[in-house]
């Protein structure tokens, strides 16, 4: 039971998510902007979410197939198609899942009334997958080697990584001048459970034998799982109470580890502004509850061979086998480096609601229209990704603000997503959607995007008294 | 256009988005479903035997019998999963023309569960090679599960007028297995 209870938890997590988050980048309107710009020149600049609901966000993206291709309910057998889709699929397709929940969020303007430093604080829950298809691998498993003498199965082609997490982070932002916002995020994170096999190597082949036997072949292999607070619930025996177990581990009780985001915002002219993040950079010291596997050694197979010659035995070829690839189990202390994300951005805006002989603050509120790029990068166990976004904001009032974009990235080229927010008196909201083309049949969709939240805006001291 | 119409406008399109997106009908049960049926190729046994000067002439020569542990099933994982077996042999002897290898699968009890016997009878390539391949299905399948040895035998039927001597009997086989996962 508590192990059905472990796996449609991480399944909950698995259907609720790559972590490019085009809408909210810059969208000045959110407060939560902030959380993939430290150094964001925000519109609100102090507020308190509403716990548990001020930042939701659910994020897939798949390279290769969609649900649809495995489980379309439409006659055909699952064997079948799991065949067609892996016969289409490469290693380098990757399937990618992030999940992230506000529990507490706010900001609060500090400093003198003159100035505008601003300190925010929160803590979220996030859950990470990535996986690159294990094309290989999964061919041996489903055909066989029979019918693939000469190919080389990649173990390599074993590449995945899930973490489960809480992170609390407190941040800094100060508007150094009219044309420059610099940000810092500092992050203790605590990981909940957390499983990754990123750096195998080695490879399983069978030839046509060039020697005594029908075959020569070969396994060579390199392959470790690493885990920390996740093997456990998976045991037949674990009695544990899995939800005060997670509660406690989400709140400092797991392994720790500490991260920096860092942003900036930055106008050249009135009506040009230029920004960038580098979000993550951090580690986890995985030192509780360790378990790693490993698959390591050299074995060539060569099959019985009776000694006519000499003494009338003939060793055991399983026990030869385990002892030239050894299965291993150790408890080694390990560490990971968090997916470091970078984004950059450029905007143009116009149609202000002052003219050029304006001697206002060069701000974007200045403007009703904004557009632009925006880039993203996101490190990944085997290569990095990347997405590239193009703009249009729209600002109705101070309160409302919308914002459309069209993304280029691996799992489409035909995203474009769409967002709003605004307030109605002190109470924000936003609701932001991308890959709305795909939505037509979600099912199918190779990749989607939702974030909402709520706020409640506080008033800021901009006078003496 | 007015602003605030340009709001309701992409408003109207976000909500409609979501509230008309559909999904086509999904079984995730098929997972229950999944089976595989992967055919694993690998070596059986192979040797290569020395035909004695000493028979050069009759009578015949039958090697002293090599037992040699078989376990390459022992995994559980493995032998209960096993839905067929095929089995090949091949002998190659340049000289030699009559002979027979026997290779008997054997259990704890040294109980013979299979014999299998390669000579003139088999595929000959018209050169030097004779070969065989035997497939086993269901129940014929228990022996492999079960042996845990495997005796080899090689005989030279006495030859008349002798063998010409200095010749190597090379024996290899393989073994194509399919499991059924599911």
């Amino acid at each position: 039971m508590r192990k059905s209870y472990a796996i449609i938890l991480l399944f909950c997590c698995l259907s609720a998510a790559s972590q490019n988050k085009q809408l909210l980048y810059n969208f000045t309107a959110i407060p939560q902007s902030a959380m993939v710009n430290p150094g964001v020149d925000l519109k609100h600049n102090s507020y308190v979410g509403i716990p548990l609901l001020s930042g939701v966000s659910a994020n897939f993206g798949s390279t290769a197939f969609s649900a649809y291709d495995l489980f379309a309910n439409d006659g055909t057998s699952f064997n079948d198609k799991l065949r067609n889709t892996l016969d289409r699929v490469s290693s380098n397709d990757r399937v990618l899942i992030n999940e992230q929940v506000e529990i507490l969020s706010a900001a609060f303007k500090i400093g003198r009334w003159d100035q505008k430093n601003y300190l925010s604080f929160g803590v979220y829950q996030e859950f990470d997958f990535v996986s690159f298809v294990p094309k290989d691998p999964a061919i041996l498993a489903l055909y066989g080697n029979s019918n693939y003498i000469g190919k080389r199965f990649d173990l390599s082609h074993l590449n995945a990584q899930a973490e489960l997490l809480t992170v609390f982070h407190l941040g800094f932002r100060k508007e150094v001048s009219d044309k420059l916002t610099l940000g810092a995020r500092g992050k203790i994170y605590s990981s909940i459970a957390h499983a990754r096999t990123t750096r195998n190597s080695g490879y399983i082949l069978t030839e046509e034998g060039t020697g005594p036997n029908v075959y020569d072949q070969t396994i060579a292999s390199n392959v470790t799982l690493n885990t920390s607070a996740a093997a456990k619930y998976f045991e037949d025996d674990y009695d544990g109470n899995t939800t005060n177990d997670i509660i406690k581990k989400a709140l400092f009780g797991g392994n720790l580890g500490l991260g920096l985001d860092l942003g900036a915002t930055y106008y050249p002219k009135k009506n040009i502004q230029v920004t960038a993040s580098l979000l993550d950079i951090g580690f986890i010291n995985h030192s509780k509850e360790v378990k790693n596997y490993t698959y390591k050694g050299f074995y060539q197979y060569n099959g019985i061979n009776p000694n006519f010659t000499g003494p009338s035995t003939s060793g055991s070829t399983y026990d030869e086998f385990k002892r030239a690839v050894v299965y291993d189990s150790t408890t080694t202390k390990y560490n990971t480096l968090r997916p470091i994300k970078f984004n950059a951005s450029y905007q143009y805006s116009y149609h202000g609601k002052n003219d050029e002989s304006c001697n206002c603050s060069p701000d974007s509120d200045n403007y009703r229209n904004a557009i632009g790029a925006q880039l993203f990068f996101q490190t990944l166990p085997k290569s990095p990704t990347a997405a590239l976004t193009g703009f249009y904001q729209h600002t109705v009032s101070s309160g409302f603000q919308y914002k459309a974009t069209y993304t280029i990235d691996a799992y489409s080229y035909t995203n474009l997503g769409l967002g709003i927010a605004g307030n109605v008196g002190k109470v924000h909201a936003y609701l932001l959607a991308d890959n709305l083309l795909e939505l037509r049949d979600i099912a199918k969709a190779n990749a989607f995007s939702l974030q909402f939240g709520f706020n409640i805006l506080l008033k800021e001291r901009t006078t003496f008294y | 256009m007015n602003p605030k119409y340009l709001l309701k406008l992409a408003a109207v399109i976000l909500f409609c988005a979501l509230a008309n997106s559909c999904s086509s009908d999904l079984d995730f049960d098929q997972l229950n479903d999944f089976s595989a049926e992967p055919e694993i190729a690998a070596n059986l046994a192979y040797f290569e035997l020395a035909i004695p000067s000493s028979i050069s002439s009759l009578p015949p020569f039958t090697s002293t019998p090599v037992n040699a542990k078989f376990d390459i099933l022992r995994d559980a994982s493995v032998s209960n999963r096993l839905l067929e077996a095929t089995l090949f042999f091949e002998v190659e002897s340049i000289n030699v023309k009559k002979y027979e290898v026997i290779v008997e699968f054997k259990d704890d009890a040294d109980q013979i569960l299979e014999r299998i016997t390669i000579d003139q009878n088999d595929n000959f390539d018209g050169v030097n090679k004779l070969s065989k391949e035997v497939t086993y299905l269901k129940s014929d399948l228990d022996f492999l599960k079960l042996a845990t040895s495997i005796d080899f035998t090689a005989s030279i039927a006495p030859a008349s007028p002798p063998t010409v001597v200095n010749d190597t009997l090379k024996f290899r086989s393989s073994a194509i297995i399919k499991l059924a996962l599911q």
